[in-house]
């Protein structure tokens, strides 16, 4: 029985360490910005899973919203350079040098298509949007989509 | 070895503690100088039977040894037991992996996250605005009138 026991523990044990590395977002960069800044005052993280929004079914849907804070567009920024590195760089608006807007198509993985939103917005309230997206299907649609809706 | 070599016995007392055995009649410490007698290689053959009792409660008594087949057992059970807990979270798990933190306070209301995730869409949209407003500015006559008006300052 103690041996039952024990081999249990060491298979939940590494099951659970292999669960992070199925996601398809942990090889990106923003992953970090999302474990940085998610849970602090005057930000909004949302994560939706196999969920239906915008007449859209996503598989996952992360998004992140910071207020007042320069450092975090900036630190969301260098990510952002990182993982635009193999990506299709759909729509980017640069405002005084710095990219204030930047949608990436990444390559699509495990069948699973890929897209990072970025925009940071100075007026009416300085706000960061950061959102992640995983979808089943092409993610040219989500972004249409996205874009569609106001 | 000094314990070992204290109980070691002739076979006269040997067949006396036997008999006092069959009997019911031995004590502890005879049972166990018998056991150590009994426990010798080269013994007389008429001494099977006894070590045959003996020898099965010393079987009893031994660590049991590492067994592979049985291991493959203990370790298919663990396996079937892991894939049921996994299987079990997985399925339960599509709601529970929907939340959001909303100033660092977790919700799990899935309107309230479906309402946040659409803000953050229309949020995101509000950079088109720019892209627009540029293009506006460059097609607005007044701009163009209020340069030429500027050259025409210099005559």
């Amino acid at each position: 029985m103690n041996r039952a026991i024990k081999y249990l523990g060491f298979i939940l044990f590494f099951s659970h360490l292999l669960i992070p590395t199925v996601s398809a977002q942990s090889d990106l960069e923003i992953r970090k910005a999302f474990d940085q800044y998610g849970e602090k005052k005057g930000v909004v993280m949302v994560e939706l899973t196999n969920e239906l929004l915008a007449g859209y079914d996503f598989i996952l849907f992360k998004s992140l919203t910071i207020k007042d804070d320069p450092s975090a567009a900036n630190f969301i920024r260098k990510c952002l350079a990182q993982d635009e590195i193999g990506a299709k760089k759909v729509k980017q608006v640069v405002k005084n040098g710095k990219p204030t807007s930047i949608y990436l198509q990444l390559p699509a993985k495990s069948n699973k298509f890929r897209l990072i939103l970025f925009n940071e917005m100075e007026q009416p309230e300085s706000k960061i949007t950061l959102i992640y997206i995983e979808s089943k299907t092409d993610s040219e649609d989500v972004l249409k989509l996205i874009l569609k809706k106001k | 070895m000094k314990n070992i070599k204290a109980h070691k016995i002739t076979t006269a007392e040997a067949d006396r503690l036997i008999e006092l055995y069959y009997e019911g009649l031995s004590t502890v410490e005879e049972e166990n100088k018998l056991r150590n007698f009994l426990s010798s290689e080269k013994l007389p053959s008429k001494y099977e039977p006894e070590k045959a009792i003996f020898g099965f409660f010393e079987k009893k008594k031994q660590k049991p040894s590492f067994s592979l087949k049985r291991s493959i057992q203990w370790i298919s059970v663990a396996a079937v037991v892991a894939i049921g807990f996994f299987s079990i979270q997985f399925w339960t798990s599509e709601n529970i992996n929907s939340y959001a933190y909303i100033d660092g306070i977790k919700t799990t209301d899935l309107t309230l996250i479906k309402r946040q995730a659409i803000a953050s869409i229309t949020e995101l949209n509000s950079s088109g605005d720019i892209v627009k407003e540029t293009f506006q500015q460059l097609n607005d006559k007044d701009i163009i009138q209020q340069q030429l008006d500027l050259f025409s300052s210099f005559e």
